[in-house]
């Protein structure tokens, strides 16, 4: 009783953190916060496609899509955001389930390949259709909220607070255990009753949908994108990293992984004048070996040792 | 009644033919055993039956229907279910937890979900398991996780069981409970199909038997007219005094 009583102190006091922090702090923080919770929602979206032992490089090729089609409804078609914001969802949705459909037969490795293949076809589409995407220039548009950044927060954290809704839920109904089940044998699993395409491809639309927004919200955000940065497969490896040092097929995890990262980056951004990436790297393999559980493990370990 | 019915089914892996042109049915109630010599279909017959691999010719009927092309879990649904024959438990999961994956999916009328606990709970005070709830699959020894592979096939309340080798690396006393326990089921009105090659267990419990040998039908009748067989002796058994025993 006296755990669980502070584990929802410790839930309380975030949530009230992340709720003020954009009143309480300058616009550098400011702008620092809504990149990292996108980077949360990435990294927690990514975890939802593991959960069904999917290793997913799409979610690069999902952002980007998310990005390009909010950014050329709301330019070309005049849509209003929330119109682009749903369409961009849509088409996610449809990209997903056929893109789901096409690889059901390959997992491990050979998924992967196929995930990351996915992400490279879009960004060559980005590039050879200047007329629509503006091809290799980019796209602009005119800056989220008017640059209002408190409101951008807002947006994001928004998003965010979705996303932990819908794993919170995985994690606690039947989603959970037929995730568990295909973890370890998607064919006992299927002999036991388990729909196993209905379970990945549901895994794997949510997370398209979430990298789908935060590609959406990005380039709202940062008002301009080329298809070299939307559709940049170190997006789709950062989430995968985060979750993975965070911890993976938890809701915490995933979230907490993007925070103390993205803030170790920062941090060694700034003060590291050159090379600081390779301290980073060498800071994610130590993690990796010491960590294999990751951060929400740590806890664990402390609870085994008592 | 006829539960099953599987005609003509054929499977081959690359040149070899593990199951060519079997044919055989099922009553309802009964107890069928599948023996034969190593490699000679028999859980290839159950990975088609249960849908894990597709037939490449023949025909499947299920209560009626013809299942030939229906996926596993749809099989599993209509009431087919099965266990393996090295354990397969869900390692991340606690005992309750694989039994309540089957309580949950395994049926077409699923369990209430407030209900889903109590219903694993009663599956593993049936096979003697409810000490052991809480651990993790790791945590059992094998007879325990031989109890753990039928508790799932019978949470999903299946009509028709497939045993595949339950007995294989179990002392003879824990062969007895296991013996004791598949009686039961049957008595419960579930149709048993059971792969064995502990003999003993088939006479006690099949009351017909079906010999395989290189993915055909060598012979089948109860066990004392299999067994007395000759092209049985040479193909499987071998010596008379491993029938005597």
């Amino acid at each position: 009783m006296k755990k669980y009583s502070l584990k929802y102190i410790l839930v309380a006091a975030a949530a009230i953190l992340a709720v003020i922090f954009p009143f309480i702090t300058g616009e550098y923080y400011r702008h620092l916060a809504i990149l990292t919770l996108m980077y949360a929602v990435l990294a927690l979206s990514w975890d939802f496609a593991a959960r069904a032992e999917l290793v997913s490089f799409a979610h690069t090729g999902f952002f980007g899509l998310g990005a390009y089609t909010s950014a050329v409804t709301f330019l070309k078609l005049d849509f209003p955001l929330y119109l682009s914001f749903t369409v961009a969802v849509l088409l996610t949705i449809v990209v997903a389930i056929a893109l789901g459909y096409l690889t059901l037969r390959l997992s491990g490795i050979y998924f992967a390949i196929a995930s990351l293949a996915f992400s490279e076809v879009l960004l060559v589409v980005a590039l050879q259709l200047p007329k629509v995407t503006g091809g290799a220039m980019g796209i602009s548009v005119p800056s989220l909220f008017g640059g209002m950044r408190v409101y951008c927060y807002g947006l994001i954290l928004g998003i965010l607070a979705l996303a932990v809704v819908v794993s919170l839920y995985l994690e606690r109904s039947h989603f959970h255990l037929a995730f568990s089940a295909m973890r370890t044998s998607p064919s006992v699993a299927s002999v036991l009753g388990v729909n196993t395409v209905r379970y990945r491809l549901s895994s794997f639309t949510l997370s398209a949908i979430f990298s789908c927004l935060a590609g959406a919200f990005y380039v709202h955000y940062t008002t301009t994108t080329i298809p070299y940065e939307a559709f940049n497969l170190n997006i789709g490896v950062a989430s995968m990293v985060m979750a993975v040092l965070g911890g993976l097929y938890s809701t915490v995890g995933p979230v907490l992984g993007a925070i103390v990262l993205k803030i170790i980056e920062e941090y060694m951004r700034v003060t590291i004048p050159y090379g600081y990436m390779i301290i980073y790297g060498l800071l994610l393999v130590a993690g990796i070996l010491f960590l294999p559980k990751g951060l929400v493990g740590v806890q664990n370990k402390w609870k085994f040792l008592k | 009644m006829e539960i099953l019915k599987i005609e003509n089914a054929r499977k081959n892996f690359g040149g070899v033919k593990a199951v060519d042109g079997l044919s055989f049915s099922v009553q309802e109630g009964e107890i069928l055993g599948i023996i034969g010599p190593n490699g000679a279909g028999k859980s290839t017959v159950f990975n088609l039956l249960c849908g894990l691999i597709p037939v490449d010719a023949g025909r499947i009927v299920f209560l009626g229907e013809d299942i030939t092309l229906l996926a596993p879990h749809k099989r599993c649904h209509m009431g087919i279910g099965r266990t393996f024959q090295i354990c397969q438990p869900f390692k991340e999961l606690t005992v309750l937890g694989n039994v309540a994956v089957a309580a949950v999916f395994g049926h077409s009328k699923p369990v209430h979900p407030g209900k889903v606990k109590k219903y694993s709970e009663e599956v593993l005070a049936k096979v003697n398991l409810s000490s052991k709830k809480d651990l993790y699959p790791a945590q059992l020894t094998t007879p325990d996780l031989k109890l753990l592979e039928i508790a799932r096939a019978l949470a999903t309340r299946p009509r028709l069981l497939l045993l595949d080798e339950m007995m294989a690396g179990l002392l003879p006393g824990e062969c007895d409970k296991i013996l004791d326990l598949i009686k039961g089921i049957n008595r419960e009105g579930i149709t048993v199909i059971l792969v064995e090659h502990v003999m003993r267990v088939v006479r006690e419990l099949c009351q017909r038997v079906i010999v395989m040998n290189y993915g055909q039908k060598l012979c089948e009748g109860c066990y004392e007219d299999v067994t007395g067989d000759e092209r049985v002796i040479e193909a499987y058994l071998g010596q008379e005094e491993t029938v005597a025993q």
